[in-house]
């Protein structure tokens, strides 16, 4: 099973257009190490034609790309109240 | 304005181990739960221990949604194509007073703060907390990211986990470092209790829990592990965040590689996906007392830090429920003293010793340090399976005996005489 069949599965209330985390691409581009393009568990982090982009959408709200990013590039925060990932297991 | 007694951010089983004793006591008491609902949020591997909520609830298991009490434990080191296993099996844990189950922290959260409502406490969820309200130097309350979500309170709790937004702005707690850190990533896979049941060699309603090192994360410190739900298995790897960050392996690619393991895929292949999850995990932070309280705040759970890792036992949220006792009593304590100053607070660090939770973290402070050392999870795990191997095999002609065999395994792994003993004293110094 891919991971982005997994993702399908996980719940999510979206809150369109309001992203939670912001990543200042523009100090990713000196960035030689990008830990974020793997460590993040659901592939938010991608490289496209070069450059680094990111998609908070599929977020799992772990705050890996924050811990690991040399760069502080990550600005981290919640989503609103009752938005984001909705774990029905746990 | 609104103004409680105490105000709690986060439903987790700390936040809601305080509101229950604090509402029990008579306190107004607040819960800020920034989910849907409380455990929206939460992952842990999981096993809850069954000891310390028994004392705040007696026989919660008649009640609380619990999966299965875990009657057999299992520790194996993992190669390619095997394992080295220790197996702990008692049935007396499986009648009460028990001593752990596997739950789903959605469904057992909830009912936790069911229990901490109905004792008097008041649940908001949907509601982040942004900020502090501060008065001269002490924080007097909260700013949730509601219209008019200004809250007054004597003292604030932040049992708002790992990544803890708020404890950092209350000056309470350095960030994480990748070192201070670890990436748990989980399946849920739904399957028959019978299925559940032939492949993990369990009765009724027994549950396993299952702890792998080696070729469980291919050899990065962490290790993997499994836990029998009632219908449900509980599958994932927990990775060092400061080995992730060097290496290119994906986690979700290493917990698919450690289902596909030959011997870890008969036992889940009935398996069907629900649900894919993935939690920071704190390890081996070092509070001082600092860290924990501040004029009108405290920190408790996974937000204080508070998890103990000595490689066979981990534990979580049995600490995020005593830190949750030790907060509430605290609290207690300031209020009869109406006075909730760094001065009576720090009362907080002697409770959490007295509950274990300081005592135990002190005591095997070594470990974190111990459970650093990569040959644990490559060298020594591959070098049990080949003693395995040699101890089970037969081959033609003159047998060797089990020094010619340690000292064979360990030239192959340009392992000396020294740092067996070297590991062994660390190991001890850790754990004993």
């Amino acid at each position: 099973m891919s991971i982005d069949d997994k993702l399908l599965r996980i719940r999510f209330v979206v809150d369109s257009g309001t992203p939670h985390i912001i990543v200042d691409t523009t100090r990713c581009a000196g960035c030689s190490e990008k830990p974020c393009l793997f460590a993040c568990p659901v592939q938010c982090y991608k490289m496209e034609s070069h450059a680094l982009v990111f998609n908070w959408e599929n977020c799992v709200e772990c705050g890996t790309c924050r811990i690991v990013c040399p760069g502080g590039a990550v600005n981290w925060n919640y989503p609103r109240g009752g938005f984001g990932v909705c774990f029905r297991f746990g | 304005m609104n103004k409680f007694e105490a105000i709690i951010i986060g439903a987790g089983p700390a936040g809601l181990t305080a509101a229950l004793v604090l509402a029990r006591a008579g306190k107004e008491v607040l819960v800020l739960e920034r989910g849907e609902y409380p455990g929206s949020k939460n992952m842990f591997g999981g096993v809850l221990y069954s000891k310390g909520l028994h004392e705040l609830i007696p026989d919660f298991w008649d009640k609380a949604p619990i999966e299965r009490p875990v009657t057999r434990w299992v520790i194996s080191a993992l190669d390619k194509d095997a394992s080295f296993s220790m197996e702990y099996k008692n049935v007396g844990y499986a009648k009460a007073p028990y001593n752990a189950f596997t739950v789903l922290r959605s469904k057992f959260d909830c009912w936790y703060a069911q229990q901490a409502e109905e004792a008097g406490a008041t649940l908001l969820t949907d509601t982040v907390v942004e900020d502090f309200i501060w008065e001269q130097g002490r924080v007097v309350g909260v700013k949730t990211g509601r219209d008019e979500g200004e809250l007054l309170a004597d003292v604030v709790i932040c049992a708002d986990g790992v990544n803890s937004l708020v404890a950092r702005k209350g000056v309470i707690r350095k960030d994480l470092l990748p070192e201070d850190a670890s990436l748990g990533v989980k399946e849920i896979l739904a399957m028959p209790a019978e299925s559940i049941n032939r492949a993990f060699a369990l009765t009724g309603n027994e549950g396993a829990a299952y702890t792998f090192v080696g070729a469980a994360t291919q050899g990065i410190p962490g290790g993997g592990f499994i836990y029998t739900n009632r219908e449900k298995v509980s599958i994932g790897i927990v990775i060092k965040l400061s080995s992730l960050s060097k290496m290119s392996k994906r986690p979700e690619d290493l917990l698919e590689d450690f289902k596909r393991h030959p011997l870890i895929w008969p036992l889940i292949k009935e398996g069907e996906n629900r649900e894919y999850l993935a939690h920071l995990i704190p390890e081996g932070i070092q509070n001082s007392s600092k860290s924990l309280y501040k004029d009108g705040l405290l920190a408790a759970g996974d937000a204080a830090g508070f998890t103990l890792s000595t490689g066979i036992r981990v534990e979580g949220v049995n600490l995020a429920i005593m830190s949750g006792i030790a907060a509430a009593e605290t609290v207690m304590h300031c209020g009869e003293k109406k006075d909730f100053s760094e001065k009576e607070l720090s009362i907080y660090p002697l409770l959490l010793r007295k509950y274990g939770v300081l005592a135990d973290i002190e005591k095997f402070r070594h470990a974190p340090h111990f459970l650093k050392n990569p040959r644990l999870y490559q060298t020594y795990p591959e070098l049990a399976c080949q003693l395995g191997e040699s101890l089970f095999s037969v081959e033609p002609g003159p047998k060797k005996g089990l020094s010619e065999i340690v000292k064979e395994a360990r030239q192959g792994k340009q392992l000396s005489r020294f740092d067996i003993i070297k590991d062994i004293y660390a190991g001890w110094r850790g754990l004993a």
